[in-house]
């Protein structure tokens, strides 16, 4: 069995960056197009991609808000789909929902 | 080409210029054109790469397909299966030319960057659901093994010291010793004063969410962790390659985040010190704070106390951790603010708690240590920037002072400079009681039935979805496989579009991968094997040049022939005895000569590799007693990865495990 990749070999903080949005876009695209939905998982999910890149305030950056919003566009949903998933993963907050807009469009 | 351009022109309103002015303006658009048609149809490339022979890992070689900087390819993982990874091509080259000294070829291969596009979206999703399946096999087992603690656990009666179940916690370290147990949370430092940063935060929290919050958080985490109950039952629908499901919340993973959240609530509430040794306090002007650096550290400060404080209120399932490791980095921000000196948590892994030792050689070392500097003060000067800093800046921060630290110490004391533990953010963990759900005893036993049955047939669906294969399912064959299905993606896509009359499928495919890649292999050829995939595709796609990588020793080799006399250099290095580039460790089996730089005398060199293997295989019937059959198996091993040097081939070349390369500049 071949072992990992060490991270020893710096990544610049503006590639993990960038590799943690796109991880959080790509994956919020899968997400909300498979039939089991589940909020639960999805912020499971979601913590785990943070932990491999190291980030642990997700919930609390804006970043990861405008990254769901850049899913939710890739997904082509229907605008009534969209409104649903912008409230439930934006947990209705103001600032998580005006960030999700903010990457949708 | 002339007519479009053409039309382009007149389209532009040229028409109407004089004739000579018509001519230029005619030739400039036409080269500018064929430029910018060139530039949509092939402006880029994707790399096939081929990862020689190597002992540990693929003794037929490896394969890659290497998209910008991420890298997929796909590795054999226990219990015998295949999955596709995706990695940073700095740290591939790193794992595979320098600690695997395995020497890498590419062929660059012409696309346009709607191919590059359709192919790495086809790998991602691949990863995206491969994902989601091993990490619910994951924790299936680990469900398998908190039960099986409870079940125990249950037995004896909970609060019985002997035979205490515990449960590794991250971050727990930072504030508790290990085998901390919840009931004697307060026991843990009753004459200690509270400390002022957490004391700040909790104030906070009291102020924005009420006096009680915090016990009232802490009760009903105790409560809900209490009422806990797994539930398995295993959809039949659940494995389809292509299909994404999200991997189900577990019951292990609420369990420990329950006991996580209950232990960062404790400190929170109590606010409990951090233990010793967890701040790293580095004396030198290196390690100075000016004015604007203390501003930002003290804006940052704020921000990270905000996010903590709406980290109690979110829905965030795994806040246990985040909230123990922001209150640990609040403490070491008051204190740099207070000393202006930076004052960070300690990233270094205490001797023997680690499984592969991170060294940097000796005769490394100045060069890493140069290079930690540089990188060092590279994530300082975020502190002076325009920009505010965030969590990513600060980590980034952490580990390289870390690093610079610790290499800096080695330098000035003249000792090998250890990184263990300073590849990944400050996790400490620390060992937990286990608190017993309010199930009986027999209940714990039915869901460890129930979970085994689901288990069982999670394994078998797994192994028939993704198992290893030397012939039909490997490293190769599933490159091509998932190409082939991106091209027939495309095509179908560009089918339907354009309205077309329906064709056999695989030949849609062909003729896409002819269009995107210039020619098509299938994966069902000779292409199987690693090595001969790689010519292949230098006889089948736009191959517009290939290069070559070499493997760490080769290269040192070429450093080392610039400056001495080749032929010294050559006998020096040219077996484990003399070499001063290579050490023996236990990964590697018993060899004497290395022989992937050798080709007329290797066969030579192999047979004193052979006898080398074969005397430490009797050497180890001999010591079977006493050391477990280690020796014996190092030999035969040896011995067996000698025989293909007989007939000119070559798989083993010695690893360097521990090299550390921390490159050549600053991010």
């Amino acid at each position: 069995m071949a072992s990992s990749p060490s991270s020893l070999v710096p990544t610049s903080k503006e590639k993990k960056k960038e590799g943690y949005e796109k991880d959080v876009r790509d994956y919020t695209a899968e997400y909300v197009k498979s039939s089991d939905a589940n909020t639960e998982n999805f912020r499971t999910r979601l913590g785990k991609i943070a932990a491999k890149y190291e980030f642990t305030q997700w919930d609390q950056d804006k970043s990861t808000y405008v990254a769901i919003g850049q899913g939710l566009r890739k997904a082509h949903l229907s605008k009534p789909q969209y409104e649903a998933f912008k409230t439930s993963l934006g947990d209705s907050l103001p600032w998580k929902m005006e960030a999700i807009d903010g990457g949708y469009k | 080409m002339t007519e479009v351009t053409s039309k382009n022109s007149s389209a532009c309103g040229v028409a109407s210029l004089p004739m000579t002015v018509r001519h230029y303006c005619f030739v400039f658009l036409s080269v500018c054109l064929i430029f910018s048609t060139r530039q949509a149809v092939a402006a880029a490339h994707i790399q096939f790469l081929y990862i020689n022979a190597g002992e540990e890992s693929a003794a037929g070689g490896h394969v890659a397909l290497k998209m910008g900087d991420e890298v997929f390819h796909f590795q054999h993982v226990p219990p015998g299966l295949l999955r596709v990874r995706r990695d940073n091509y700095e740290q591939f080259r790193d794992q595979y030319a320098d600690r695997e000294n395995r020497t890498i070829r590419m062929h660059h291969v012409e696309v346009s960057e709607k191919t590059i596009e359709l192919l790495r979206e086809r790998f991602n999703r691949i990863l995206l659901i491969e994902d989601e399946q091993f990490s619910r096999l994951e924790t299936l087992e680990n469900d398998r093994r908190l039960l099986n603690a409870l079940l125990q656990l249950s037995n004896q009666g909970e609060g019985q010291a002997d035979g205490e179940k515990r449960t590794k916690l991250m971050g727990l370290g930072l504030f508790f010793q290990d085998g901390w147990n919840d009931t004697e949370s307060t026991q843990e430092s009753p004459s200690q004063p509270t400390q002022a940063s957490i004391a700040r935060l909790a104030g906070r929290v009291e102020a924005a969410y009420g006096d009680s919050f915090l016990t009232r958080k802490y009760n009903e985490t105790l409560h809900s962790l209490k009422a806990l109950r797994p539930v398995y039952d295993l959809p039949a629908d659940f494995f389809k390659e292509d299909r994404f499901r999200s991997a189900d919340y577990s019951f292990s993973e609420r369990y420990t985040n329950h006991l996580t959240v209950l232990a960062a609530l404790r400190v929170l509430a109590l606010g409990l010190p951090l233990r010793e040794g967890v701040l790293l306090r580095p004396k030198g002007a290196d390690f100075h704070l000016n004015q604007a650096e203390t501003q930002c550290l003290n804006q940052y400060k704020g921000l990270l106390e905000n996010q903590l404080l709406g980290l109690l209120r979110g829905n965030h399932p795994d806040w246990g951790f985040p909230l123990l490791l922001g209150m640990a980095r609040l403490i070491a921000l008051d204190e740099s603010i207070a000393s202006g000196h930076l004052v960070l948590l300690n990233l270094a892994k205490p001797r023997g708690t680690t499984d592969e030792p991170v060294i940097v050689p000796g005769e490394n070392q100045y060069a890493a240590y140069a290079s930690g500097r540089s990188r060092f003060f590279a994530a300082k000067s975020v502190l002076s920037g325009a920009e505010p800093a965030d969590e990513w800046a600060y980590s980034h921060l952490e580990k390289a002072a870390n690093i610079y630290f610790e290499l800096d110490q080695a330098v000035r004391k003249g000792r090998v400079a250890r990184l263990d533990g300073m590849d990944s953010m400050p996790s400490s963990p620390a060992s937990m009681a286990l608190i017993l759900p309010t199930m009986t005893a027999a209940e714990v036993q039915s869901n460890i039935e129930k979970l085994d049955n689901d288990l069982a047939k999670y394994q078998a669906n797994m192994s028939d979805l993704y198992a290893y294969r030397l012939i039909g399912r490997n490293c190769a064959t599933e490159i091509f496989r998932v190409i082939g299905q991106a091209m027939q993606e495309s095509a179908n896509s560009n089918a339907s579009r354009e309205g077309q009359p329906s064709q056999p499928q695989p030949v849609r495919a062909k003729a896409e991968s002819i269009r995107s890649l210039g020619g098509y292999v299938s994966g069902l050829g000779v292409e199987f094997i690693p090595f001969l995939s790689f010519r292949v595709v230098e006889d089948n796609w736009r191959v517009s040049y290939s290069e070559t990588v070499p493997s760490y020793r080769l290269r040192r080799l070429d450093q080392y022939k610039a400056l001495e006399n080749p032929w010294l250099v050559d006998l020096r290095e040219s077996n484990v005895f003399s070499s001063s580039l290579y050490k023996r460790h236990g990964g590697d089996s018993t060899f004497v000569f290395f022989t992937d730089d050798w080709i007329f005398a290797r066969p030579l060199a192999g047979v004193f590799n052979l006898a080398a293997g074969l005397a430490q295989a009797l050497f180890g019937v001999l010591t079977l007693p006493w050391n477990g059959g280690e020796n014996l198996h190092m030999g035969i091993k040896g011995a067996l990865f000698s025989l293909p040097e007989l007939f000119f081939a070559n798989i083993r070349k010695g690893t360097f495990p521990e090299n550390v390369d921390l490159g050549e500049s600053p991010p």
